[in-house]
């Protein structure tokens, strides 16, 4: 009898326990989710800076030895946000895997750093209209004789062992095309699948142009070719927000629109190296939906 | 143009040292303070602290020093506690490695003789100073070795604090290969830069361990 009394009283503290850590992440989700914040960009321009999550990317995103922030998507976000009345722009590096949830997690304001808009993501940040824009491309060591020109062209040539950037977008459009998961190597960084090609680990790199020609340009004592592949459709990225900061992204998106009217968008893409005709016509919309064609 | 990729490198391995320093001293201090805290606390006559001692050491050994970094810095957030990246690296390294101090400590207070205890018991020692006075200066030294161990281990396993945008010194270096597209250099100063590291906490653990001499315990 005294065992069974202590029995119940061990599963009780137990149960106890138990309940009160799921009422207690319950009680944090709630919170989390349920916060409102009318006055976001108020916040901000109190506060004098935005902090941007970045990843180094270049030429999307470049980050010199002093930490100093540059590149297209940074310096685009930095002239929306000027306008906006925030003056300076902090950037809040990480990996790349890592900007998502550094968002969420409220370490950043909002991600720049080349994040293609796509319907998964759309489910988990809000995305700003499309600001840059890429095509896709195909680097290969220049003595291969490969004609290559689609991810179809992948799919049928089964000795390719095919490098796609890690957590990219790539992945998913190589794998639609019909080339096995198994010929995918996920490749963590630009200079690891230069590496990689010249290693023959891999036979074929796969990256947006603008990153694609960056590397050529950094290896130019080796012989690179660069193949725009012609069946992948036109990227684009946007400024990503968290999804309770939408107000914010909409006074971003009308600043956006004012540059892009302007000029101003046009001059620091170029700077850059980025075709700012690219994003005209394109939505976010169009990206979020996905496509059901291809 | 070789001149300028060198000082950048220079300059960027550290200001990686600099980060790497910090969370390698500050995290074998709070795994430390971890590892005599959790460690007698299994060896306590309460219950309740033994029970709260195994559960905070089969948590921290038994999952992923990665994921528990990750999650200090990306999940607690959702509750409404944001820490700083610097504190949730050594709270993750601390923690952890402190979870393997505390097994040290407690094996090597229990591989002291049971007739330690019993001579103290005869003399009416309280707890305290059984503890104090006869078996932690034994069972002391015994630790060290392992202690120097862990703090190698830590040393290394917070090159996993770049990912959560702190720039250690392999962070700098993953930096300095995307801007300059060098793979040798980097790594080859990166691990010339840790083994010096290593030197330097050997160095540390050797200086300690002759302080603490069994040879030179009074009983």
């Amino acid at each position: 009898m005294i065992s069974f009394s202590k029995k119940i009283k061990k599963y009780s503290f137990i149960l106890g326990i138990s309940l009160s850590f799921l009422y207690f992440i319950h009680s944090a989700d709630c919170r989390a989710n349920g916060e409102s914040r009318p006055t976001r960009l108020e916040k901000l321009q109190k506060r004098g800076y935005v902090r941007i999550g970045l990843s180094n990317e270049p030429p999307w995103t470049v980050i010199d030895a002093d930490g100093q922030v540059g590149g297209a998507g940074p310096d685009l976000t930095h002239a929306v946000f000027q306008r906006m009345g925030v003056s300076e722009l902090q950037g809040v590096l990480s990996t790349f895997g890592g900007l998502i949830p550094g968002l969420l997690a409220g370490r950043s304001d909002a991600i720049s750093s080349g994040l293609f808009i796509q319907p998964g993501r759309c489910q988990a940040v809000a995305f700003s209209e499309p600001d840059l824009c890429d095509r896709e491309a195909f680097l290969m060591k220049k003595d291969m004789p490969l004609a290559l020109k689609t991810y179809r062209d992948l799919a049928t040539d089964s000795s390719l062992q095919v490098g796609v950037p890690a957590g990219g977008t790539e992945e998913r459009e190589a794998l639609a095309a019909g080339v096995p998961a198994s010929r995918l190597v996920p490749v963590p960084d630009g200079p690891s699948g230069m590496i990689m090609l010249l290693a023959g680990r891999i036979q074929v790199y796969s990256l947006p142009a603008s990153s694609a020609q960056h590397l050529v340009d950094l290896w130019r004592g080796q012989k690179f070719s660069l193949v725009t592949v012609e069946d992948a459709p036109v990227m684009c990225a946007g400024t990503a927000f968290s999804p309770n900061a939408v107000d914010l992204r909409d006074a971003y998106d009308h600043v956006l629109a004012k540059l892009k009217a302007d000029g101003t968008y046009d001059r620091i893409l170029r700077a850059h190296g980025f075709d700012p005709s690219l994003a005209r016509g394109h939505t976010r919309e169009e990206f979020c939906r996905g496509k059901e064609s291809l | 143009m070789t001149e300028l990729v060198l000082s950048d490198l220079l300059r960027s391995v550290l200001r990686g040292l600099e980060i790497t320093v910090i969370l390698t001293i500050s995290g074998s201090i709070l795994a430390f303070v971890c590892a005599f805290v959790f460690g007698l606390g299994r060896v306590s006559r309460w219950r309740f602290i033994r029970v709260f001692s195994v559960c905070y050491i089969e948590l921290f050994r038994g999952t992923s020093v990665f994921v528990q970094v990750f999650w200090l810095y990306y999940a607690l957030p959702a509750f409404g506690l944001l820490l700083s990246p610097l504190l949730a690296g050594i709270l993750g390294l601390g923690l952890n490695v402190g979870a393997y101090g505390a097994e040290v400590v407690r094996s090597a207070v229990q591989a002291t003789g049971r007739d330690q205890y019993e001579a103290c018991c005869a003399l009416n020692f309280t707890r305290y100073q059984t503890f104090r006075y006869i078996i932690l200066p034994q069972a002391f030294p015994r630790m060290l070795p392992v202690f120097g161990n862990n703090m190698v281990e830590l040393m290394k396993a917070s090159s996993i604090v770049s990912l959560i945008s702190l720039s250690d010194i392999t962070f700098q270096a993953q930096q300095f290969r995307i801007r300059t597209g060098q793979t040798f250099l980097p790594f080859a100063v990166t691990l010339i830069v840790y083994f010096i590291l290593y030197l330097g906490i050997l160095f540390f653990i050797r200086s300690v361990t002759r302080l603490a001499n069994p040879q030179k315990v009074k009983v």
